[in-house]
């Protein structure tokens, strides 16, 4: 059975992987994904980005529903060097335009439905993991709302 | 070079005839002028982790000695970002050189006379030998 977690990190990853060509400026494959682990030969030649769930806040939105706002991380990781300025900017620039093409973005499908509410880039890239393993990380912070039976679990039922 | 210093550099080459494997040294695409007879030394698994993304590490030092980093006949340093790469069956294993982490830096002097180089280092890529 799959969550609501799983479904909103599936979709965005599924939005991600259907763009039309030409609207990122490098390939990947995004995924959604409980546990980022990756050795360092997995990134040698590729992009990759996950979609993780992180949180959940609930709260009233009317008499028999709830709100439940849904911050997830995309993260999008790949080798680099910290001397390689140009190659980082060019990282820095596929975040930015991943945060553009999800921005305002909200979900469809069938088996989840959710509001884009907002984004933050944090940290735009992690200069510790660039120095120490020469890994480029950027995490994208979406939150997306959704809505749900008052009693109803937030992650079940979906 | 003084006496204990001779026998120092002296115990090191002994090192590394017994205990070497031989690899390629290289800088981008360019390699050292001879392959390399380096000591593994650490071989470890490490995992690294930054608000919960992780990075699992293989970690692998290796001792060299300082004449052989020489590339078109000029004896250079080590610098971060420096591939041995080493044959162990049939792959060809590629390990960076890299801080272990912490303020230590990729690689260091392990004698006085500036002898031996300690290389830290990182797998970041395998290949079947051609």
């Amino acid at each position: 059975m799959s969550t609501r977690y799983d479904l909103v990190a599936r979709e965005i990853a599924a939005a991600l992987n259907n763009a039309p060509p030409g609207t990122f400026r490098e390939a990947f494959d995004a995924k959604a994904r409980y546990v980022v682990s990756w050795k360092l030969t997995d990134l040698q030649n590729a992009v990759k980005v996950s979609v993780t769930p992180r949180s959940a806040d609930r709260s009233i939105e009317s008499r028999s529903t709830d709100r439940v706002e849904m911050p997830l991380d995309v993260a999008v990781q790949t080798r680099c060097t910290a001397t390689d300025t140009d190659r980082v900017a060019e990282l820095v620039e596929l975040t930015d335009q991943i945060e553009a093409y999800l921005n305002r973005l909200n979900l469809e499908a069938d088996a989840v439905a959710a509001l884009w509410k907002g984004s933050e880039i944090d940290p735009l890239y992690d200069a510790a993991m660039l120095h120490h393993d020469r890994v480029f990380t950027s995490v994208l912070t979406l939150t997306y709302a959704v809505f749900v039976d008052r009693r109803e679990p937030v992650g079940g039922g979906a | 070079m003084n006496p204990v210093a001779q026998a120092i550099a002296a115990a090191h080459q002994a090192t590394h005839r017994v205990a070497g494997v031989t690899v390629r040294y290289r800088r981008g695409d360019v390699y050292t002028d001879l392959d390399v007879a380096a000591v593994p030394s650490a071989n470890r698994f490490e995992e690294s982790d930054h608000a919960g993304l992780k990075t699992l590490l293989h970690v692998r030092d290796y001792l060299i000695l300082a004449a052989n980093v020489v590339f078109e006949n000029q004896k250079t340093e080590p610098e971060a970002g420096d591939v041995i790469e080493e044959v162990i069956g049939d792959q060809v294993y590629h390990f960076e050189v890299m801080s272990p982490g912490g303020a230590a830096s990729a690689w260091n002097y392990r004698d006085t006379a500036r002898s031996q180089i300690r290389l830290h280092t990182k797998l970041v890529a395998t290949e079947a030998l051609p």
